[in-house]
């Protein structure tokens, strides 16, 4: 990855081509440089990116942070993640909105707002960002120290480019966690090509042929993929591939049975 | 001189000479120079400078600027021979060099197409879809265009006669190509008929539809550009060139038909580890590693144990396989000792094959 311009963005181009080459960042540490340097184009302070990944029952969280670390730090001890009404908002919603617009319940929701506001985020922007599938999800918190008004503006002015944000931010982590997933588990890319033949609903034949091995070698391949999954068959293999992101949902929802 | 590694690598640049040599025999009055030095000339180079015995890039030889040269090759041929192909059309259009001059010019240009399939080929195994794109665009040139769906299938189906590309013991070249190329055809049609049913995607998905159609978009464009010559080069370089590749398939796999459960391995493809044909070919003759690892670069490839020996290199035999009678004669024979020494399970051990039948290996 070439090295980019750290400067602070002075124009909607140059905003648009930071948020385009985020994809291109391979660590965490660039990216949130990055991402600062956007938050500050819009006018705000503060940003927590979480992506939410769901595989079965299981929920699994990351994140990054371009806030005050006591605040992660507090969310974190205190399990908010539990309560937060903006999860809550973005699982329902698409639309990016302000953050005093969105009810609360409970009081301890009432109480995370305020702990929030002593960290950065007296007011902010909540931008949920959604995926293909239902299994990612993300949601970006951007804030600010100042009052209602700043965020209300910053909204208005970059709606378009906050969702954008949000979206790039999302696939950057959907990405990173697939080549983790495929090391961790040793998959190689003629599995991933396996799996997603699986996915069409390929035959062995069917996917020998079009992949250009021989049918007893995909048939070892396969056995060997439900082994490193730890799934009993061809369909819960792509299953729990889709699940880890291995490979992406289904695009074919009527494909042959 | 075969055993230097960097010869080697440097010695696949020399590919790019090939396509040149048209411009080059038409610019001395020779217009067959392209023929007479690749049929004439290289089998007796080939001869001299004896087999590959050089090592594959791997391991710490594996530098980002050797990497760089050795990916970008197959793309740099594909540049020189586009443009080859475009002169020799504006060359026969402008000049107007007559029935011989054409044949001359559709056979140099062929020589350089076949040499391109090979190239597609080697990119067509990548993963980059530029890769795979390009490979595309080069089969279709050659009015090839089901050989990037087709050539998969053979990965399958290596050694099955009924699969198509192993020619049975006994037939010959001159019915081996046009069945072959009509054996590929109905199989890459019947794998992307099977894939469009299973995605439910249009028929206009069909990529050897799609490339045969770019082949026809290619050769009206060549009309319209270099009117009724440039077709006449297009297309008998296009049917040169794929005669050519057929003619490679049937030297590759003749009479080597795979057994009930047997898995396909090296002892399935024909082997002559040539210097030069490697360096021309991007290591085609390392077919038996090739059918083992397709999405392995061609220059990670070595010889394999167990694969039999050719007489001579790809070239010779490209010339014997025009006269079959002399094939038979000397392929035949060599079937029989195969034949024997699989009846006494020998068949994998390279080092109990007679050593005439031993194809040499790397070091």
């Amino acid at each position: 990855m070439e090295s980019r311009p750290a400067e602070t963005i002075g124009s909607l181009e140059e905003a648009n081509d930071r948020i385009s080459w985020l994809g291109g960042y391979e660590s965490e540490s660039e990216v949130e440089a990055a991402a600062r340097q956007i938050v500050e184009y819009f006018g705000l302070q503060s940003f927590v990116f979480g992506a939410l990944f769901r595989n079965g029952e299981r929920e699994d969280y990351r994140y990054l942070v371009g806030c005050e670390p006591e605040w992660c730090f507090l969310y974190n001890e205190r399990k908010w993640y539990a309560i937060d009404p903006f999860i809550d908002y973005a699982l329902r919603s698409t639309s990016p909105v302000l953050a005093s617009d969105v009810p609360l319940h409970t009081a301890g929701q009432q109480r995370l707002m305020a702990e929030a506001a002593e960290h950065g985020f007296r007011s902010g922007i909540v931008v949920p960002a959604h995926s293909g599938s239902a299994i990612r999800i993300g949601i970006l918190y951007l804030g600010t120290s100042d009052g209602p008004e700043r965020a209300r503006d910053s909204l208005r002015k970059h709606r378009s480019l906050m969702r954008a944000f949000a979206l790039e931010l999302l696939e950057w982590w959907d990405a990173r966690l697939r080549a983790d997933g495929l090391e961790v588990l040793d998959l190689d890319a003629l599995d991933v090509d396996l799996l997603r033949k699986a996915q069409e609903h390929a035959t062995a034949e069917e996917a020998a042929r079009e992949l250009g091995v021989t049918l007893s070698r995909v048939k070892a391949r396969y056995e060997r993929i439900e082994r490193k999954l730890e799934v009993p068959n061809k369909r819960s293999a792509v299953e729990k591939a889709v699940a880890l992101g291995l490979i992406r949902g289904a695009r074919w929802p009527e494909a042959r049975p | 001189m075969a055993g230097s590694s960097t010869l080697k690598l440097a010695g696949h640049a020399l590919c790019l000479g090939i396509p040149l040599l048209a411009p080059l025999g038409v610019s001395l009055g020779v217009p067959w120079l392209s023929p007479l030095a690749v049929f004439g000339v290289l089998p007796f180079l080939s001869l001299l400078i004896g087999e590959d015995r050089s090592l594959p890039v791997a391991g710490l030889r594996r530098s980002p600027a050797l990497l760089a040269y050795l990916d970008f090759l197959p793309r740099i041929y594909a540049a020189v021979w586009m443009g080859t192909l475009a002169w020799a059309a504006a060359y026969a259009s402008r000049e107007t060099p007559g029935t011989a001059g054409l044949a001359a010019l559709a056979v140099s240009v062929g020589i350089a197409s076949a040499l391109a399939i090979c190239t597609a080929h080697e990119l067509m195994h990548r993963r980059s879809p530029a890769d795979v794109l390009l490979a595309r665009l080069m089969a279709s040139a050659c009015l090839y265009g089901h050989m990037p769906v087709e050539h998969f299938h053979h990965h399958a189906t290596v050694g099955d006669v009924a699969a198509g590309a192993t020619a049975p013991r006994g037939m010959s070249i001159y019915r081996f190509a046009p069945t072959d190329f009509l054996h590929g055809l109905g199989n890459a049609w019947a794998v992307e008929r099977a894939r469009l049913r299973r995605t439910r995607a249009g028929w206009w998905r069909n990529r050897a539809l799609q490339d045969h159609a770019l082949g026809l978009g290619l050769a009206l464009s060549f009309f319209a550009g270099f009117g009724t010559a440039g077709l006449v080069v297009f297309i008998g370089q296009a049917v040169f060139a794929v005669f050519c590749f057929e003619v490679i398939t049937y030297v590759h796999h003749y009479g080597l038909v795979r057994g009930e459960n047997e898995e396909a391995g090296p002892q399935h493809a024909w082997a002559h580890h040539c210097w030069l044909t490697n360096c021309l070919t991007f290591n085609n003759t390392f077919q038996g590693d090739h059918h083992l690892r397709p999405g392995v670069p061609y220059y990670e490839l070595h010889a394999m144990y167990g694969a039999p020996r050719l007489p001579a290199s790809y070239l010779t035999m490209f010339c014997l396989a025009l006269v079959p009678p002399l094939w038979r004669a000397l392929m035949d024979p060599r079937l029989d000792a195969l034949a024997q020494a699989r009846a006494r399970g020998m068949a994998m051990a390279r080092q109990e094959l007679p050593e005439w039948l031993r194809a040499g290996q790397c070091r």
